[in-house]
């Protein structure tokens, strides 16, 4: 949809492994991603997929253990793999900062929320004490936190869930980042609180006209919050495209067979599809197709070669052999699947 | 919704707090009213969903019900059976057998004259029931019928109420073997030989979709989901009459989320079981429930057939629930209400209505007054003074 515009962070055929006890794991195996001013990209997947690594990548916060084997990251003009630790703390936390899922192991539990939030002001703005605080007073309203003057003062324990992520998310816009890398921010929160925090962050997106990457499983807030959606699976993307497209137009058997197995409470459906097998342990990706042994569409060809992620139509990648097939079959797949 | 009219559990007035301590004599200084007064009634072949955020309540209930907690006050009837007093105490049980039978039949007896009246009197089954023990056989006999032979009668009673857990991971013991997880319950109920306990655990692990081959390997040797089958398959080794599953399918990914709720469902079809499903998750339990009950800070907000609660939500704080939950198309734009605030602590709840400090249509009698859970249409409760008048 942007394709004349330069995109704000680029990734191109990222590689990125860990070295275990039981052996090297190749936890993302060549993702391009393009992520353009002002947007919301969604990056979906279940555990072990390579979401959230693909997302930590891009600013290299990968532990000790984990490196990036291959590939380009450029944020605007910035080669980020060739940055010295110094210079990339100066990107990080000021023009790319995260939230996570659970604010409590985020956030130092032996400092004050004020604490926290002024130190960034400082380090990256060079703000005063005084001139800091104050910031930090208006960034705890903005974020919707009753009383900030009182709980600016606060320890994280002293916060309730969803006031701790609030404080979180208080703390990642400080320096007005243009990217917002958001891990499961919400995951841990119960539904009405959720609702709270997607609302304050659609807010502040315009307000301080960042992007975010919305790292999820939850296919229900990925509808809600994105523009473009890329879905991983096994460490590669399988498929991406705009919202409205990989909802209504799915085109690889993982995406569709994910949409038609979750339970939805705006439908009635007697039976949910269920994928059979088991997500796969990425010490141990299958050869070909790395989907191929949980698809219902799968043949020879599909366990001996991974397709490539092609183009199908504009803006609209897919990685599969047999879309043809899934969208013949799809319909019966999904009345006659009984006894997976 | 019941095909049956069998009821399988009835809870009462259950209420379970926990005592807050402090101080060098552990002092009880307050009480968190985990689970206050509630009562809801499974009927067999049913599936009850207890759904709510946390703090709610719904898992101290099954919990209660399943007397891994005490409960503090409150009737939990399983079957045909008070079983109630068989948890507690000699002490207890004595005097909650006065208050709960003896005492109340005394006074209904006076009240109305002879003994068939006051049973006449009774609405319920097992009342009619003890109160004709007590009326034969006096309050030993009644204390027998209720306590004699506990052993028994708690054998009886954990062989009949079986559990799933959350967590796949720390409910199952890592060293033993899968025949000897799932066949444990047959063998302290003496169902069968050891052959046959075999057999029937290889059974039954097809029947969870596991290969019979594992039936000599460890839990660790499984997946998430692997272990969430054998938990469902030592559920239901024993025959019970209620599982009682709490969080079931919360910690696993989408796609093996719903093979173990396509696996629970179809159980339920075919051996017509009887389930209490907890989960916070109000889409998951729609799918699999067929009655409802929405908690909210240790009380039920609003409890109906599925259907019922769907299609017609009365209680403001169900409304909003529904409005939360984002739906997977990017395509329906809903209209949500951001309700305000945190839920409130159990320890200190808000007087009056519960609810009453997040609810947007408040009124002045909400803060005062707690709303009784009332039957507003046929098998619909809902405790609020407006049920119904919050719509978006």
């Amino acid at each position: 949809m942007n394709n004349n515009k330069k995109p704000l962070l680029k990734v191109e055929n990222l590689h990125v492994h860990f070295k275990t006890e039981d052996g090297i794991i190749k936890a993302v195996n060549g993702v391009n991603f393009e992520l353009f001013s002002g947007e919301t990209l969604a990056i979906v997947g279940e555990s072990g997929s390579g979401k959230t690594v693909t997302a930590l990548s891009t600013i290299r916060l990968l532990d000790e253990n984990g490196w990036i084997d291959e590939g380009k990251i450029h944020y605007k003009d910035i080669d980020v793999l060739a940055l010295s630790d110094n210079q990339l703390r100066k990107i990080r936390g000021k023009e790319i900062s995260m939230i996570f899922q659970e604010p409590m192991t985020a956030l130092n539990p032996v400092f004050t929320i004020g604490d926290q939030i002024v130190e960034s002001l400082e380090l990256h703005l060079n703000m005063g004490k005084q001139e800091a605080r104050k910031r930090a007073i208006e960034l705890l309203t903005k974020v919707g936190i009753p009383e900030p003057e009182r709980r600016i003062d606060q320890y994280p324990h002293e916060l309730s869930g969803g006031m701790r992520q609030r404080a979180m998310i208080a703390m990642a816009l400080s320096c007005n980042p243009s990217i917002l890398i958001a891990d499961e921010p919400t995951t841990a929160l119960d539904v009405t609180i959720q609702a709270q925090i997607l609302e304050l962050m659609k807010e502040l997106q315009k307000e301080f006209q960042m992007s975010i990457i919305f790292i999820t499983h939850d296919l229900g807030v990925v509808a809600e919050m994105a523009d473009r959606a890329i879905v991983m699976y096994g460490g590669e993307v399988v498929e991406s495209a705009d919202i409205i497209t990989i909802f209504k137009k799915p085109r690889h058997p993982y995406t569709w067979g994910l949409m038609n197995s979750i339970p939805r409470i705006d439908r009635d459906e007697e039976r949910l599809l269920s994928i059979p097998g088991v997500v796969p342990n990425p010490l141990n990706f299958p050869k070909g197709c790395k989907f191929s042994n949980r698809c219902f569409f799968a043949d020879q060809k599909c366990f001996d070669q991974n397709p490539n992620l092609e183009e199908i139509e504009a803006n609209h990648f897919s990685r599969c052999w047999h879309i043809d097939r899934m969208l013949k079959e799809m319909h019966k797949v999904k009345e006659g699947e009984n006894n997976v | 919704m019941s095909k049956n009219e069998k009821i399988i559990l009835e809870v009462e007035h259950l209420k379970k707090y926990f005592p807050v301590r402090a101080g060098i004599f552990k002092k009880v200084v307050a009480q968190v009213q985990a689970v206050d007064d509630i009562s809801f009634k499974v009927h067999e072949g049913e599936t009850l969903g207890l759904v709510g955020e946390s703090g709610c309540g719904k898992s101290t209930t099954g919990m209660t019900i399943l007397r891994l907690y005490e409960p503090t006050f409150g009737r939990i009837i399983l079957g045909e059976e008070d079983t109630t007093p068989w948890f507690m105490s000699n002490n207890e049980a004595k005097r909650y057998i006065n208050k709960m039978y003896v005492e109340r039949f005394d006074k209904m007896q006076k009240k109305f004259g002879s003994s068939e009246e006051v049973i006449n009197h009774l609405d319920k089954e097992i009342d009619r029931k003890y109160a004709d023990i007590y009326f034969k056989q006096g309050a030993t006999g009644i204390r027998q019928n209720l306590l004699n032979n506990l052993t028994e009668k708690r054998r009886y009673f954990r062989k009949n109420a079986q559990v799933i857990f959350q967590d796949p991971y720390s409910s199952l013991n890592p060293r033993l073997r899968i025949i000897e997880i799932i066949g444990e319950g047959m063998k302290v109920n003496k169902m069968g030989s050891n052959n046959e306990i075999r057999d029937r655990v290889a059974h039954l692990m097809e029947i969870v979709g596991l290969s019979k081959d594992y039936i000599y390997r460890y839990p660790h040797q499984f997946s998430g989901g692997q272990r969430q089958r054998i938990g469902i398959a030592r559920a239901l080794a024993v025959n019970p009459k209620l599982i009682i599953s709490d969080e079931a399918v919360s910690a696993l990914d989408v796609s093996i989320q719903s093979q173990i709720i396509n696996l629970l469902v179809d159980l339920k079809k075919e051996y017509g079981l009887t389930f209490v499903f907890i989960a916070h998750d109000l889409a998951v339990v729609k799918h699999i429930s067929d009655k409802i009950a929405v908690m909210y800070l240790g009380k039920i907000a609003e409890l109906s057939t599925k259907k019922d609660l769907f299609d017609n939500p009365l209680h403001p704080y169900t409304v909003s629930l529904m409005s939360a939950i984002p739906i997977p198309d990017p395509e329906v734009k809903k209209k949500r209400v951001v309700l305000e605030g945190d839920v409130p602590s159990p320890l200190n709840p808000p007087k009056g209505c519960r609810f009453h400090p997040r609810c947007p249509i408040a009124k002045e009698v909400c803060s005062k007054e707690e709303p009784p859970l009332n039957e507003v249409e046929e098998n619909h409760y809902v405790s609020c003074f407006f049920p119904g008048q919050f719509k978006i």
